[in-house]
């Protein structure tokens, strides 16, 4: 079984065998692709379904078996590398075909001009600038010069003075409308509506220093009554049940459509939507 | 009904003047550092302090997972500093894993930003494990082998050639976790990796993610919880410095007092207006 994790094991690029082990998975990779294309329907569906419950037999296997006294894991415990590496590449994969849906929508629309076609521009433009300078800054063999701006490195410029900044303050942006949403929605127009107003600002005030500065001259005997204590109760002995409850719910929830997965029961499937 | 009262006033103050008082009150605290508001720790505060405190006197490899991108770094990157610094002060090793693409670089300028300060060099006392993909799958192999899974740090270089890594095969040689999030990754790590060998696990999400964390806070699952900017706050009025953090916080207080006090105006102006038209109704129909 140790030929099956010496197979799957990644080489590192210092490899003498590296570039020749690279090639081969590609064309395997891409034989067992056309295989598949090749094949109809009917007849794909089963191979697929084979590997999504072997998959999940492995974890569930691995995860239920006991482990023997004295061993950090059971007979199955040793594959997980294995099944780790397998995991990673498919979910590489994954990443690569939402890049390639990404960029192969927004370059129609620029090559058609559609509305707002500068936007899709941008984006490529965008792409590709930080695909090339992580890649260089990665990668680039040493005492190769690499360009730099304001002494740091142009992917290290980009990242932090231009994604990050961006990234953040759009995010930042969310905090003006929730200020005008909560000023324009939050009525108290029942008793339901007065309870959640009131453990809202009690919550709200006990995570801030605001909260524990109106109440901070509140005598120690009546501790609890500082908003701090008040918002810790409602979090620890309202909150905690519910969310418990709740999470009763997502992992019933969960389990039911994880074995709808695992035994390719789940409908829309992509077969059946070809079908 | 008359649209001009005051009442129906207070019900719709134009946006843009709600948007320029926001950006007032954001601005003021920058502008002026002195307006500091008194911090006051919480309990959850001071556990997840003394469980980092426990955590960094073993002088044991400690994991911290880092799920945040740019966009949440508003919360977490402050928490992330503060407790990196907190390492940093007591000497702990210590490794960083990324569940976000973004997240390596992130954390990686929060190390370069103490490193100096506290003599701390890349290999030696510390690690960057970088992005890794498949969260779960990760994990899971983390606790039979760290190195084994995930075989290179964020720049390439095998884990073997990493001298901090030296005595740490699996999470069994790992003092603890902590997880810096804005996502649900809390899950795995308790029905992965914590259950295995009793690993202490620290909680440091996003104020919106907390209460999540409040049911495994109780069963003793999770040894703390450092709840958003305020957990920053908090976390550096412990350490005895005052950052970010305390700065943040300072800022988020008003804003909070900011959105509770349009709440009220928003009220005032609703209950006003019913209760003036109920009194035309009944001066109406005399």
């Amino acid at each position: 079984m140790s030929i099956i994790n010496h197979i799957f094991a990644p080489i590192p690029s210092s490899h003498p065998l590296f570039y020749v082990a690279f090639f081969l998975t590609i064309l395997v990779g891409l034989g067992i692709l056309a295989l598949l294309q090749i094949l109809p329907n009917q007849a794909r569906k089963p191979i697929i379904a084979l590997v999504t419950f072997l998959g999940g037999l492995y974890y569930t296997a691995e995860f239920f078996i006991p482990v023997p006294t004295g061993h950090d894991g059971n007979f199955l415990s040793p594959y997980m590398d294995t099944m780790s590496n397998i995991a990673s590449v498919l979910g590489c994969f994954s990443v690569g075909l939402g890049i390639i849906s990404l960029i192969g929508l927004h370059f129609k629309n620029t090559i058609k001009l559609k509305a707002s076609w500068g936007f899709s521009a941008t984006l490529i433009v965008c792409f590709v600038v930080m695909t090339i300078f992580t890649l260089l800054d990665q990668y680039s063999p040493k005492g190769m010069l690499i360009p730099k701006v304001a002494n740091k490195s142009v992917y290290q410029f980009l990242f932090s003075g231009g994604l990050t900044s961006l990234d953040a303050a759009m995010f930042a942006l969310i905090g003006f409308f929730i200020i005008s949403a909560s000023y324009r929605a939050f009525r108290i127009r029942s008793l339901e509506a007065s309870y959640l107003m009131a453990s809202a600002v009690i919550v709200m005030l006990g995570q801030v220093t605001l909260g524990s500065a109106l109440t901070h001259n509140i005598p120690h005997a009546y501790d609890f009554f500082k908003l701090e204590n008040l918002s810790e109760y409602i979090l620890a002995h309202i909150n905690s049940p519910a969310q418990r409850a709740v999470t009763f719910g997502l992992a019933l929830g969960a389990l039911a459509t994880s074995l709808r997965l695992w035994l390719s029961l789940e409908r829309g499937l992509y077969f059946d939507q070809e079908a | 009904m008359n649209s001009n009262t005051i009442w129906e006033k207070l019900q719709s103050i134009d946006t843009r003047i709600l948007y320029v008082v926001t950006l007032i009150v954001i601005a003021l605290p920058m502008l002026f550092p002195q307006i500091k508001l008194p911090i006051v720790p919480s309990q959850e505060s001071i556990d997840c302090y003394q469980a980092v405190e426990e955590m960094g006197a073993t002088h044991k490899l400690i994991l911290i997972n880092g799920a945040f991108s740019a966009s949440s770094r508003g919360e977490n990157g402050w928490q992330a500093q503060a407790i990196i610094e907190h390492l940093m002060k007591m000497h702990a090793p210590f490794a960083i894993m990324s569940i976000d693409p973004q997240n390596p670089q992130l954390m990686q300028d929060i190390v370069d930003k103490y490193a100096k300060k506290y003599d701390y060099v890349y290999g030696r006392d510390y690690v960057n494990l970088g992005f890794q993909v498949a969260f779960a799958q990760t994990v899971k192999g983390m606790v039979q082998d760290i190195k084994g899974t995930v075989k290179e740090d964020w720049k390439g270089t095998p884990l073997t050639n990493i001298p901090v890594l030296k005595n740490v095969k699996s999470i069994k040689d790992v003092s603890g976790i902590i997880d810096i999030t804005p996502v649900a990754s809390l899950d795995t790590w308790l029905g992965l990796a914590t259950r295995v060998y009793d690993t202490p696990l620290v909680y440091v999400p996003t104020a919106v993610m907390a209460p999540e964390g409040y049911p495994y806070k109780d069963s003793k699952q999770i040894k703390g919880i450092l709840m958003g900017v305020k957990g920053a706050g908090d976390y550096e009025y412990l350490m005895g410095v005052k950052e970010e953090g305390t700065q943040i916080s300072t800022i988020l207080s008003m804003v909070y007092g900011l959105i509770i006090l349009l709440i009220i105006f928003g009220n005032i102006g609703y209950h006003g207006a019913r209760i003036s038209a109920q009194n035309a109704q009944k001066h109406g129909s005399e």
